[in-house]
């Protein structure tokens, strides 16, 4: 019998193959995919082809320097870079901020900026001058080291962020400010950002209007002179030699008290007759005297045209005696009287001034077209007139320019001010906040570095199934925070408890090692959960309370803090991590505390000490201090003591890039001693409390 | 300590290493354009402070987990070190399983 037709499996049709890309698909939620898949920071909506050629180009040139440096270290060490200069417009925006500013923010970022190559190429800032285009001076760049330094010296916030300011001398002051800050790379970062952030918004400040219509004024004028010097230039020529002794000053003049072109081509033809020893006045009575003969004779032929009239013979004494009362007659005597008064001088003028005075006339009036019935062409009146008119805009252009401002103008103005006053307040305080950010994430990068190195002790020795050393590790770094300085998880401020801080320098300049293991015990016994008990704990190692609701003390002292003993001891003092003594405590716990000590114990005396010259520095943003930097008061002797305790295990690795060793590596190379010659740990500690007068010249010793 | 000696053997050595593998990813991540001048600049000087004072290969680890958590083209340097850790420790793990065979086995015999 055949089977059921349900029974009998369908024959499938043939699967096609997945698709390379769905099979290759992950389908798992996005929790479980893990890390974010890379993504290109160049988004292509807003490609930026420049900084991507300019990545390609930074890799194939890694690549290439990587092939020919064997050390890798020396490839990272190269990519490192240098934080750019201020470009020419970025320095002309904030000058337009406040000029004197921007003069000292060019200073800052000239010398910053052959420091850091300095440090980075380990050239030195001489060869880098040398290299810098244009070249720096080796003067300038010592005047610009000197004011910059100079200026930074006066900074209360250095004065107070530097340890043993106060103590060190004038030129100590200078290479710990250098040091501390001018050199600090990461102040140069920050401080060029800010000026670049505050350029960029000083471009949309308004221009002064007053200010704007002056330069615009002046644009007008300086174009305007122009112009005029031109037709001046061009006077000139055509007068000639004739001129040479003529300036343009004196062409300029001519124009002075509002004369008419009229006026000046006069005074134009009698300074170049001067010019040429030739009397005006002569000239001009020569010339009135041809004027009046020429009315004489046009007169004398109306007179005879009038007579025509009369058949007799004209006969011109008679006429004008006939005729007095003849207007014409009047003029005409009075024209004869004038012209035999002026004969005299116009006899002065020689054969060779009166050519001369012909082609001054020429260059003047124009030469006589007598084609054109005798008119003149050419001369210089267009010329004229062009100065004439020129004089004009200059006056117009000069009131225009000092004229008040109008209601948009004013309300521009005041835009301006407010910005303008803005953006100066920020380029004032821009140094001082980018060296606190830059101490600041000093501070944050050596402490997250530390908080790592705990974790990874941490990490191995639960690793090596030792959870009790795990967990004393992760208390350490955990409740040493609490006494020093604790960054909130939530808004990432960092909490200073100076009270604690001092407390605690104080415990290890008196008790050195013991007052380290003191501040172990402290962490290891605070909680609900310790890592060693000094109070009764349940099965799960959490502190019991009894009937009273506090915690049960496992260990006594007596009165003179020694352990409890019945029938010995008066007094029954519940001990706490101060108090309680070493051998009290199980040998487990013993032995903890000595294995912590042995691999921790360095580590908390330099996390007290980092947290010490933090909560040194005066407060800056994200920062809150409790109780004040009184309590971080240190006698000499006290700072002695820690110097020589905390110097004499040697400067470890990390510690070597710190500001205070180079800085004191500097000034004792200025003192002629070698750092690298024994203790420059003791000493280095020293030189932070006490400044740089403890340590002598050698030829002071 | 199996693991500490196995792997750190030299904190140098350990340093060198971390250096080729970060440098290869840097140029890696320019060159195909994955990461800007700025940020190779930026982790170079973060790269240098931070395997300078190196002290344990955990720490390294510890390093580059949060290196790369901040900047991805770095997860194959965390990725690779990784790797060598657990091959390291499941030799480790296998050695002890075979010398515990073999003292089973020297029992039953």
């Amino acid at each position: 019998m055949p089977a059921p037709a349900e029974m009998v499996p369908r024959p499938r049709a043939p699967v096609a193959p997945l698709p390379i890309e769905a099979s290759l698909r992950d389908r798992r939620s996005s929790a479980e995919q893990g890390a974010r898949r890379l993504e290109s920071p160049f988004a292509p909506s807003d490609m930026k082809k420049e900084q991507f050629e300019a990545a390609q180009k930074k890799g194939a040139d890694a690549e290439a320097y990587a092939k020919t440096h064997e050390n890798p270290r020396d490839t990272i060490k190269e990519q490192r870079g240098l934080t750019g200069r201020l470009s020419e417009t970025e320095l002309k925006h904030l000058g337009r901020v406040d000029s004197s500013l921007a003069g000292e923010v060019l200073q800052f970022d000239t010398y910053s900026s052959v420091m850091e190559e300095s440090a980075k190429t380990g050239k030195t800032p001489e060869q880098i001058c040398e290299d810098h285009k244009p070249p720096i001076n080796g003067k300038q760049f010592e005047t610009v080291r000197n004011e910059v330094l100079g200026r930074m010296v006066n900074m209360q916030y250095l004065q107070e962020a530097i340890p043993g300011f106060d103590k060190k001398d004038g030129p100590q002051r200078l290479i710990a400010v250098d040091a501390y800050a001018a050199s600090h790379p990461g102040v140069r970062k920050l401080y060029v950002e800010s000026m670049r952030d505050i350029a960029r918004r000083a471009v949309a400040m308004p221009e002064d209007p007053t200010e704007a219509a002056k330069a615009g004024a002046k644009g007008k004028k300086d174009a305007l002179d122009t112009d005029r010097g031109i037709v001046i230039d061009r006077i000139k020529a055509r007068l000639g030699s004739k001129a040479d002794t003529l300036s343009s000053d004196q062409i300029e003049q001519m124009f002075k008290g509002g004369l008419s072109v009229d006026e000046v081509e006069m005074n134009m033809v009698d300074d170049v007759l001067r010019a040429n020893k030739i009397n005006p006045v002569e000239y001009h009575a020569r010339q009135e005297a041809q004027a009046a003969r020429e009315r004489m004779d046009v007169l004398r032929r109306e007179f005879e045209g009038t007579h025509q009239n009369d058949k007799s013979k004209f006969y011109l004494k008679a006429y004008l005696k006939g005729h007095s009362p003849d207007p014409r007659v009047d003029e005409y005597r009075k024209l004869e009287g004038r012209t035999a008064e002026i004969s005299k001088m116009e006899q002065i003028i020689t054969p060779k001034q009166d050519q001369t005075i012909r082609e001054i006339e020429e260059s003047v009036y124009g030469k006589i077209n007598y084609a054109k019935g005798g008119a003149r062409v050419g001369g210089m009146r267009s010329d004229l007139e062009a100065i004439h008119d020129n004089l004009k805009q200059v006056r117009i252009t000069e009131q225009a320019g000092k004229a008040p401002l109008t209601v948009d103008g004013e309300k521009t103005s005041a835009d301006r001010t407010l910005l303008q006053e803005q953006l100066r307040d920020e380029m004032v305080g821009a140094l001082e906040t980018s060296i606190q950010d830059a101490f600041y994430e000093d501070y944050d990068r050596l402490d997250k570095m530390n908080t790592r190195k705990a974790e990874a002790d941490a990490l191995d020795a639960a690793e090596k199934g030792d959870v009790r050393r795990h967990d004393a590790i992760l208390a350490i770094e955990k409740n040493q925070a609490h006494h020093g300085v604790e960054t909130d998880p939530i808004t990432g401020k960092k909490i200073v408890h100076c009270p604690d801080i001092g407390a605690d320098v104080k415990r290890i300049t008196e008790d050195t090692d013991n007052g380290v293991r003191r501040l172990e015990l402290r962490s290891l016994t605070e909680g609900e959960h310790p890592v060693v008990a000094l109070y009764e704990t349940d099965e799960r190692g959490v502190v019991k309370l009894g009937v009273d609701g506090k915690p049960i003390p496992k260990y006594f002292v007596d009165e003179k803090g020694l352990p409890y003993k019945d029938g010995v001891s008066i007094t029954k003092v519940p001990a706490t991590w101060e108090s309680v003594r070493l051998e009290q405590l199980s040998l487990e716990d013993r032995t903890l505390l000595n294995e912590i000590h042995a691999s921790q114990g360095e580590s908390v005396a330099q996390k007290v000490m980092s947290d010490y010259f933090f909560g040194l520095r005066p407060p800056v943003r994200n920062v809150e201090l409790h109780g004040t930097k009184k309590d971080l008061k240190l006698t000499d002797g006290q700072q002695a003591d820690i110097a020589k305790y905390l110097g004499k295990g040697g400067i470890k690795e990390a510690y070597k890039d710190s500001r205070d060793y180079n800085t004191f590596k500097k000034i004792l190379h200025e003192r002629g001693i070698n750092p690298n010659k024994g203790g420059p740990g003791w000493l280095l500690m020293l030189f932070l409390f006490l400044g740089g007068g403890v340590v002598r010249k050698k030829d002071e010793t | 300590m199996m693991i500490d000696m196995a792997l750190q053997n030299n904190i140098s050595e350990l340093q060198k290493k971390a250096y080729l593998t970060l440098n290869t990813c840097m140029i890696e991540a320019l060159k195909k354009g994955e990461m800007t001048v700025d940020e190779s600049e930026k982790t170079s000087e973060e790269i240098l402070i931070n395997i300078d004072s190196l002290e344990s290969f955990t720490e390294l680890l510890l390093y580059l987990k949060s290196l790369s958590n901040e900047y991805p083209v770095y997860k194959r340097a965390y990725v690779q070190f990784k790797q060598e850790e657990t091959q390291v420790k499941d030799k480790i793990k296998m050695e002890a399983i075979q010398a515990k065979l073999k003292q089973l086995t020297a029992m039953k015999n």
